[in-house]
């Protein structure tokens, strides 16, 4: 008896559960024909083990700034295949905010070959700040290529998500403060970060100029 | 002229990182110094340069040449190549390294050496020690000698400073301008440099001690000062001694210079362009506290109310605390690390971007900013 009680409330509880995951994943906004649409994107999404949270939370957005239904149905569709697409290319990093970043990164026409070089820099730690930054970057301008040079040799250089961080937040007051192009920008503040880390080349570290043997004192 | 202009355009592309790849820097020299060499009475000397650096994951390359007149019958020339390549790990355990020059002056036989080394590594590029073993051949006219050597190295840095020491043998066959009998000698040497990005400060010096009919005791010194005055440019200001390289056939100099540097990549420097008018747009802060919690701030002078809204609020608008000052806004939340969008509005006026951050897509996210939270 007291064993039927307890298998009674663990399914009682797991079944509350599911319906709280489907409450916090309902989509309410727009017209019924959108509001039925975009659910069953989320829901499709969130079979197939994707974060449909990111889905519902900017098609939230999107309602609360008065944007068509049809856009947001096409902006929810368009986002959970970027999420396939993202959750491929980065694994084995599964955290939604690493996804969140990958899927940012793709809507910016990042190629999945620098997703994947930035996954593989960092195989062991999350990547959410990384892939943050190379969206702001390429948002800025900064070509896709550069912006992951710059990411990925942070990481390798031993920098802290606050100073990769710091970067992606900054390059953008320098083109419209400073008057600085977004490439030279990014370059700048790449630079600066330079004295505090790890040399780009671990070999620059023997070889500082005029002071190594084989290369002898630097001539005037 | 015209070829004259297209030859300098053609320079300044292949130093830009974005035509040339990413980590290539070109960069230009010109200058002006007073020195004394062995042989040549102390004169004032002009001199120009270039160096073109290639940075890669696991190696570098360095080309530099550099071409002085010191007097209206002597000039002097000198070109250099040095070339690292590490294991494949962020802390490597062995170095290759290679490095070829030549110098010439005038009224003298050209000196052209080829060396290489190979360095086991211990440490990180922060800080380490690396000892090994090299060997090349020098070239004088027709005299070709051999050259061995023995490598230490050490290095550490702490912030923006920077100390590196070395120890080295070496044991050749200079030509007979320097006495022509086989050598050996030890270099002992050390150096500090402070880097900020704008200003780069270095003192560096060394010892050398006589070996197996090596040459007496002797020392040198070197000082150098980099201030970044524009993006594309630099001041240098340099003075040391140098010793003999009896490798490379460089004569013992002493100097005083400056010179103005010219490179294509833009650095930090003293001076920052013009304001535009996007500028006066707040900016938003963001700093972690903990692990869950990170604090947002906004500094923006004569406002009332200032509002955050974004995916971490669900796209409900949360009111910022005017902090003591008057001008600072806070609002302390937890925030997963990442990228987020965000936007903010002062006084009940239109949702914004915070000036400091690039915008959205434009369309249905007009109005929003890209935020990495640490």
């Amino acid at each position: 008896m007291r064993m039927s009680c307890c298998a009674g409330l663990v399914a009682v509880s797991i079944a509350m559960r599911a319906v709280g995951a489907q409450d916090s994943l309902r989509f309410v906004g727009g017209d019924a024909t959108t509001s039925r649409e975009v659910q069953q994107i989320i829901e499709a999404a969130a079979a197939q083990g994707l974060p449909a949270g990111l889905i519902l939370s900017k098609a939230r957005f999107a309602v609360a700034v008065h944007t068509p239904g049809p856009k947001i149905v096409e902006t929810a569709k368009s986002m959970a295949t970027r999420l396939v697409v993202a959750q491929r290319a980065i694994a084995p990093h599964a955290q939604e905010s690493d996804l969140a970043g990958a899927e940012a990164a793709l809507s910016y026409d990042v190629p999945v070959e620098i997703l994947r070089r930035i996954s593989s820099a960092s195989p062991k730690e999350p990547i959410a700040v990384p892939l943050g930054v190379l969206t702001q970057l390429v948002a800025d301008r900064v070509p896709a290529k550069r912006a992951a040079e710059i990411v990925t040799d942070l990481l390798r250089r031993g920098a802290t998500l606050t100073q990769i961080a710091e970067l992606g937040n900054n390059v953008d007051a320098d083109v419209k403060i400073g008057g600085y192009r977004a490439l030279d920008a990014a370059n700048m503040r790449y630079n600066g970060l330079g004295p505090h880390l790890a040399p780009l080349s671990a070999a620059a570290a023997a070889n500082e100029p005029g002071l190594t043997s084989s290369s002898g004192p630097k001539k005037p | 002229m015209r070829r004259a202009r297209l030859l300098l355009c053609a320079l300044w592309q292949f130093g830009s990182p974005a035509l040339a790849g990413a980590q290539v820097e070109a960069s230009f020299d010109v200058g002006v110094s007073r020195l004394r060499q062995a042989t040549v009475p102390t004169g004032n000397s002009f001199s120009g340069g270039a160096t073109l650096d290639w940075l890669g994951e696991r190696g570098q390359l360095r080309a530099t040449m550099l071409t002085s007149r010191q007097t209206e019958s002597r000039w002097t020339g000198q070109t250099a190549l040095f070339g690292s390549l590490t294991g494949d790990s962020q802390s490597p355990w062995w170095q290759l390294d290679v490095a070829a020059s030549n110098y010439a002056q005038t009224s003298a036989a050209p000196t052209s050496s080829a060396e290489g080394a190979a360095r086991a590594r211990l440490g990180t590029g922060l800080r380490g020690l690396a000892a090994g073993l090299g060997g090349g051949v020098s070239v004088t006219g027709g005299h070709a000698a051999g050259v061995s050597r023995a490598l230490s190295d050490g290095w550490w840095s702490v912030g923006s400073e920077r100390l590196v020491a070395s120890f080295g043998w070496t044991r050749t066959t200079p030509p007979p301008a320097f006495g022509g009998r086989t050598i050996s000698y030890e270099d002992l040497a050390g150096g500090w440099r402070h880097e900020t990005g704008v200003v780069s400060v270095g003192a560096s010096g060394g010892l050398r001690f006589q070996s197996s009919s090596g040459p007496d005791a002797d020392d040198w010194e070197l000082v150098d000062a980099t201030v970044w005055f524009a993006p594309h440019a630099a001041v240098i200001v340099t003075a040391g001694r140098t010793l003999t390289d009896f490798v490379r056939g460089t004569p013992r100099t002493t100097w005083i210079g400056a010179s103005i540097r010219l490179t294509a990549t833009a650095h930090r420097s003293l001076v920052a362009r013009r304001p535009t008018a996007d500028g006066s747009t707040p900016r938003l802060v963001v700093t972690r506290t903990s692990a869950q919690r990170v604090v947002l701030e906004i500094t923006t002078q004569h406002a009332t109310r200032v509002e955050v809204m974004a995916d971490f609020t669900d796209w409900q608008p949360i009111s910022l605390e005017r902090g003591q000052d008057g001008a600072s806004w806070r609002a302390e939340r937890p925030i997963t690390a990442g990228l987020h969008r965000v936007s903010l509005r002062i006084d009940g006026g239109a949702w914004i971007a915070p000036g400091n951050l690039p915008r959205a897509d434009a369309g249905t996210e007009a109005g929003v900013g890209l935020l990495t939270v640490p």
